[in-house]
């Protein structure tokens, strides 16, 4: 089967399992040993908003350089700066707000089923994206130089690697399944380049927003109810807060780093 | 050189260890454990920092220079990592999977330890066949899954360097740099990576109030029910003797193929090409005897906050599953018949395992963080030789 003919059929199941399940397909999964408290698309009478934003009010961010030895043709001579924490007027960019414990609600779109990653300039590209738990990621190298992607589940302080990859210039496309036993976080790193960097954050449901590039989120279609509101940066790590959700509202969310 | 000389280098590297052993017995106090410990405790001692400071100027410049070689990624074959990539200081200068990163287009097959408090051990590696920490770094970068040097590619790439030229001379003198005086200096840096300021040292020196109560009944069960001390005692609280306590095989050797290639090629490295072992066999790897079947060194337990996960090829994921572990009696490995007899169910309660993972946790004191050295870029245009 092609690669876009199993992706479309993917879409198709998963489609199906989000817009149409019944009780009889949730236990064909279950029993299929998928874990048990697997996100389920519902339909949604009364829902809310949350909006907000991640502040930081050291206005710190963080920095580090890093020389270029080699490869210059496709790295450049000068050393890179690499941007850990990115701060603009008080708020912190790339971060990711979610709920983080919700059995049902919207539908994730088809977009986080796939996403795709590449390598040029020696750098990855996005540096920041999501993808749906068990999704997948598909890895391109442009560069005339070999990279060598090592990809890794983060867990508070430790690792499970998830690919070790080497990918030469033109080389066919790696895809990976992109899954989180536990927390959300995703680091890609290369082997060969030690300054190139992205991460994945992995979402169990279609509930997060990434900052804009004022420090601002946004989440819609919250069923009412009381949730537990987290952020996430790569660097910088969880904060955590309880949201109250009414029907037709819009609640304001401060996350302070 | 030949794998009989590899071989004959690696033991002759044990018996070198084996002789500094018997020299250096003062260290580690190995009265067998008694029962009845008192207040003042024979088995345990504040880790002194016997690291006298930098004696002079050349020791200063060589510690400067050791910490640039050791985040410098051109120590390595392709110039992509360095001492740092499996030591990095943000995982407890440690690295934080399973097995340790490798070369490129490689998978290591062990966990990486610490080199926080190395400098106090008197062998390296999780089998003890390093007998100096110049050895070790030596042997780290040359390393087909380390770091791949050459020393003579090493030794040009950083003669290429002016100011590489000049910290080399004001360290060890001498017209360019050589790599003895690379491991050298990489040696001298890694001596001033010591915590030696934790809760449990402060309590040993007579702050009753350092540990809480938890892990005053944590430190009791080490001590007493859960015989910890039996194997984890002295300053670095490891005896620094080779046990096989059950840790359980890697999953990786069926789950990840390059990790499997690197387990094959250590086994083929140390002569067991055709042994048919089907785990990591540990210190028989390197002494041949048959007792020696899935030892490994008692592991330091400083530090280890910071340095998930554990066991030499990382099976257990954090401190409790650690508990849980000896809890059980240890697991199984191919080498069970040879598992330490001191291994046994401990029949712990919930609370006294939770008391015994805050007193583990007390031994690690503040992370150790340096500001990462500037490193100079190569010259636009070589300079003159
Ligand atoms: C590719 C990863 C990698 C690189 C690069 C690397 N190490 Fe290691 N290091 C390891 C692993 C894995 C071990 C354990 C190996 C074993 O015990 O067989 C180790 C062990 C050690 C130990 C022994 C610690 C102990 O408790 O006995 C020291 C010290 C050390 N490394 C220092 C260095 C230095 C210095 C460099 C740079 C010259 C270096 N390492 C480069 C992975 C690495
Ligand atoms: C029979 C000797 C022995 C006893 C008893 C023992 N250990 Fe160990 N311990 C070891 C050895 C050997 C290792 C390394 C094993 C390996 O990697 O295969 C180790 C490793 C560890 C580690 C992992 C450290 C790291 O950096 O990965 C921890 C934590 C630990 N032991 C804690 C304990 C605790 C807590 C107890 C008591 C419940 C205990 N040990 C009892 C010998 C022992």
């Amino acid at each position: 089967m092609s690669r876009r003919a199993r992706q479309q059929l993917l879409r198709v199941i998963a489609g199906g399992f989000l817009v149409g399940l019944s009780g009889g397909l949730l236990l064909v999964r279950s029993q299929a040993g998928v874990p048990e408290g697997v996100y389920q698309a519902v339909e949604l009478a009364d829902a809310g908003s949350i909006v907000g934003e991640v502040l930081r009010p050291s206005g710190e961010g963080e920095t580090e350089e890093f020389p270029v030895n080699k490869d210059f043709a496709a790295c450049g001579k000068e050393p890179r700066h690499i941007e850990w924490v990115r701060v603009k007027d008080g708020r912190l960019l790339d971060a990711v707000v979610f709920i983080d414990r919700i059995g049902s609600g919207k539908p994730f779109s088809a977009a986080e089923d796939t996403v795709a990653l590449r390598q040029t300039h020696c750098s990855f590209e996005p540096q920041l994206q999501i993808v749906r738990d068990g999704g997948n990621l598909e890895l391109r190298n442009l560069d005339p130089v070999m990279h060598s992607a090592r990809i890794y589940e983060v867990i508070q302080s430790a690792r499970r690697q998830i690919l070790n990859a080497v990918q030469d210039r033109d080389a066919d496309p790696i895809s990976t399944v992109i899954g989180a036993t536990r927390g959300n976080a995703v680091k890609i790193e290369c082997g060969v380049h030690d300054f190139m960097y992205a991460w994945i954050f992995v979402a169990r449901n279609p509930y997060y927003a990434v900052v804009d590039d004022r420090g601002v989120f946004h989440i819609d279609n919250v069923p009412a109810g009381t949730y537990r509101l987290r952020a996430w940066h790569g660097r910088l790590g969880y904060r955590e807060t309880k949201v109250v959700i009414s029907a037709r509202e819009q609640s304001h969310v401060e996350f302070i780093y | 050189m030949n794998r009989r000389g590899v071989l004959l280098r690696r033991f002759f590297s044990i018996g070198v260890t084996g002789l500094l052993t018997l020299c250096g017995g003062v260290l580690v106090d190995a009265r067998p454990l008694n029962s009845e410990l008192s207040d003042v405790d024979p088995l345990f001692a504040p880790l002194q920092d016997r690291q006298a400071p930098p004696v002079d100027a050349r020791n200063v410049e060589q510690i400067e220079l050791g910490k640039m070689l050791f985040f410098d990624t051109r120590l390595s074959g392709d110039a992509s990592i360095s001492c740092a990539s499996c030591h990095d200081p943000e995982q407890g200068w440690s690295f934080a999977d399973e097995l340790s990163r490798g070369y490129p287009g490689t998978a290591n097959w062990r966990n990486s330890p610490t080199i926080v408090n190395a400098v106090f051990l008197r062998r390296f590696f999780w089998t003890g066949h390093a007998p100096t920490l110049e050895a070790q770094a030596k042997a780290a970068g040359m390393g087909a899954i380390e770091m791949h040097g050459t020393p003579g590619l090493v030794e040009l790439r950083l003669a290429a360097i002016p100011e590489y030229r000049e910290r080399f001379a004001r360290a060890f003198g001498g017209e360019i740099p050589k790599s003895d005086d690379v491991w050298r200096a990489i040696a001298a840096f890694e001596r001033t990576l010591t915590q030696t300021d934790t809760p449990f040292d402060r309590f040993l020196r007579g702050d009753r109030t350092a540990l809480d109560e938890s892990q005053v009944r944590g430190f009791s069960l080490f001590k007493g029910k859960a015989g910890c001390a039996r194997c984890h005692h002295g300053p670095l609280l490891t005896d620094e003797q080779f046990h096989n306590t059950g840790v359980p095989a890697s999953t990786r050797w069926r789950t990840d193929t390059l990790a499997r290639i690197s387990f094959n090629f250590m086994q083929a490295e140390l002569g067991e090409a055709k042994a048919g072992l089907s785990d990591d066999a540990g210190l028989f790897l390197f002494s041949k005897r048959r007792e020696d079947l899935g030892k490994f060194r008692t592991a330091p337990l400083r530090y280890t906050k910071y340095t998930a996960p554990y066991m030499h090829n990382g099976s257990l994921a954090d401190l409790r599953q650690v508990v849980e572990f000896y809890n059980g009696g240890g697991d199984v490995n191919p080498f069970n018949d040879n598992k330490d007899v001191k291994m046994s169910r401990l029949n712990l309660s919930d609370s006294e395992i939770a008391d015994l993972v805050d007193f583990l946790e007390s031994l690690s004191g503040d992370e150790v963080r340096v500001t990462k050295p500037r490193l100079p870029s190569y010259p636009a245009r070589p300079v003159d030789d």
